[in-house]
């Protein structure tokens, strides 16, 4: 008969955080349960007590008997997740029944060290948003880790979903991990994928705030680990991580609970090693590894535009490049309200075609060159036409970098509208007759039997110049059209 | 002060027993060594044991020593790793001591008897949902003889045997 069992009790209770003695042989991240049915997870072992965090409510009292369970802390992984959504421990939450585990499911320990260099390879391909300002200015590469940072109602979350929608037939995979935010947030955000038909290759991993703190606080190892097993298919993923700024509060709450040591705005000294620990599992992989590849895109929200304080510089640090979203470029009807001279994308333009690169440059340079002029211009009232010219040029690039919600833009009509501006066709047009226009001229490119095989010829062009040569053809047709 | 436990642990089984026999004995020691008119109301089996105690381990105690000794000896009891024994029911003295005493006997090395000093301590619980039988807990391991972990272990086996008779 052997019916051992390992157990232990109760010394020491404070909330979520409970001590327990006996176990001679638990590791960290081993699971123990009460012998009401409450689960909780080894974070660290003393010499005569483990830390244990439930992940369920219960009323624990000292002297109550806990019992380790065989399996660690992990969750059941396979295809059978896509469209669906989760809690950090792979319960469904979004009431669609059971998860169907037919064919090949396998156990993932949810804490995984990252994969080291000899698995990775360089980030070569673009990740294509569909969003002009992003594949054209700062574009992703497909591995990379892009930190989305931005004060509150700055349109973060609606440009993560479009991103999300606009992977549609790309086979790109798709994990949203919503960390702590109210249930109605975590059932909308599920609605809008799955009436834009982007929930069938999405997995939603959610801990809502109501929850234990340490279950909230699983969400993203949880979404890594999901993220891996699809990456591990030779899939590429793309990992939204909503946001990194709950979790490190979460973690704050944990660590002040378990007597460890403030540092810096009250977060305990391994806040950098939690969320770089967890980042660094992103990437491009090689194919004895798996092939695929995780674009992580952590997201924080920012206090008062405040970019400077702990948690958004750690990950500034962490990560391959930042955008910094903000609410006044929103007010100001700017969509995407991406703040492009301080977004930054470390690792994209290695992977952006030799057109684009070159357009990008250039583009960049009339809106630093803007920038300045338009300082001195608001103490003149005469300026040189060259002046005049760039500063036009930057209001048309600003208007036709502004994008609608749900309207992915193809990579072709991406370069030719930041051509345009280039072009003897916008060289005397306002702003205001691109945002009358922006559209027309979008459909035009796509449909138009003159101008489609222009945007047939794009991916096979050399360079800008070509480029713009080619679309000075297009100004007469483009004229008649906007009249 | 392993002897002056030793001394207690000789007849004393239980962890309950043994706080309450400590706290017997301290303040039967107050009231000899500071003259206290409080009288002490004691069972037949409380008396029974503070005459069992030898003459030279009282005469070990006085009104310098006894506080500190005391508050020693609860120091070392917290330390004390006792069995844990869950029970369907809760046992009298003659009961706990057969237990007690079979335990030693078995697992036990005794000082007194040349052993390196283990003292097998009971922490009896009480826990009917067990049906009947007893489990053991000894350093963080569990073991299950209960009625309750057999009818876990052959459910489906009993399930089916019922289902028998069901139309």
């Amino acid at each position: 008969m052997n019916n051992t069992e390992e157990v232990g009790y109760v010394t020491k209770v404070r909330d979520f955080l409970v001590h327990l003695d006996g176990f001679p042989s638990i590791r960290v991240n081993d699971m123990v349960i009460s012998e009401k049915g409450s689960r909780g997870w080894v974070n660290s072992i003393g010499q005569n007590e483990i830390e244990v965090l439930m992940l369920d409510e219960e009323k624990i009292t000292p002297k109550k008997l806990f019992k380790k369970t065989l399996n660690r802390l992990g969750l059941n992984v396979g295809n059978f997740l896509l469209g669906r959504a989760i809690n950090p421990l792979g319960v469904p939450i979004d009431g669609s029944g059971l998860l169907s585990k037919s064919g090949v499911s396998e156990i993932l320990e949810l804490e995984q060290e990252a994969p080291g260099i000899e698995s990775r390879q360089f980030i070569k391909q673009q990740f294509l948003t569909g969003i002009t300002l992003i594949d054209t200015l700062i574009p992703l590469g497909k591995g990379q880790r892009e930190l989305v940072m931005g004060d509150a109602h700055s349109g973060k979350t609606g440009f993560l979903l479009d991103l999300i929608i606009n992977q549609k037939n790309t086979g790109v995979i798709c994990i949203y991990a919503s960390i702590g935010k109210p249930s109605v947030t975590v059932r909308n955000l599920i609605d809008i994928l799955k009436s834009n038909g982007a929930l069938t290759y999405t997995v939603v991993i959610a801990a809502s705030s109501s929850e234990p703190a340490p279950l909230i606080y699983l969400t993203p190892k949880t979404a890594l680990t999901v993220a891996q097993y699809f990456q591990k298919q030779g899939k590429d993923v793309l990992l939204i991580l909503d946001d990194l700024g709950t979790h490190a509060k979460l973690y704050r709450e944990i660590a002040l609970l378990g007597n460890k040591a403030p540092g810096r705005e009250s977060y305990p000294g391994d806040i950098f090693y939690q969320h770089a620990h967890l980042l660094e599992r992103a990437g491009n992989f090689l194919k004895e590894y798996g092939g695929g590849s995780i674009t992580a895109l952590p997201v924080i929200e920012l206090g008062l535009n405040d970019f400077t304080t702990i948690i958004p510089t750690n990950l500034m640090s962490m990560t391959d490049g930042h955008l910094l979203f903000k609410s006044s470029l929103r007010a100001q009807g700017q969509t995407p309200a991406i703040d492009i001279s301080l977004s930054v994308s470390r690792v994209g333009r290695q992977t952006q075609d030799p057109v684009s690169n070159s357009l990008s440059a250039k583009v960049r340079q009339i809106l630093s060159e803007a920038s300045d002029l338009e300082t001195i211009s608001r103490f003149s009232s005469e300026l040189p036409p060259e002046t005049q010219l760039t500063l036009r040029r930057k209001d048309q690039i600003i208007e036709l970098l502004k994008q609608d919600p749900l309207t992915p833009t193809s990579k072709p009509i991406q370069v030719i509208l930041l051509s345009l501006p280039f072009t003897s066709f916008l060289k005397d047009k306002n702003r205001d007759f691109l945002e009358k226009n922006r559209r027309k001229i979008i459909e035009a490119f796509l449909n138009n039997p003159q101008l489609v095989p222009i945007t047939k010829q794009i991916p096979t062009l050399k360079s800008d110049e070509e480029l713009i040569k080619l679309l000075e053809g297009a100004g007469e047709v483009l004229a008649k059209l906007c009249q | 002060m392993n002897k002056i436990l030793d001394v207690i642990l000789t007849n004393t089984y239980s962890i309950s027993q043994l706080k309450h026999r400590l706290s017997l004995l301290k303040n039967h020691l107050l009231k000899t060594l500071f003259a206290s008119k409080q009288e002490l109301i004691l069972t037949e089996s409380e008396s029974n044991w503070l005459n069992s105690l030898p003459k030279d381990f009282l005469s070990q105690f006085n009104q310098n020593n006894i506080y500190k000794i005391f508050e020693d000896l609860e120091k070392q009891i917290t330390s004390l790793k006792p069995l844990i024994i869950y029970l369907t029911f809760e046992p009298d003295d003659d009961t706990l001591s057969q237990i007690g005493e079979k335990t030693r006997q078995v697992f036990g090395s005794p000082r007194s008897a040349g052993g390196a000093g283990r003292v097998i301590l009971l922490d009896i619980k009480y826990n009917p949902a067990l049906i009947a039988g007893a489990s053991f807990v000894w350093n963080g391991l569990s073991r299950d003889y209960s009625l309750k972990a057999k009818v876990e272990e052959r459910k489906m086996v009993i399930l089916d045997s019922f289902k028998k008779f069901l139309r």
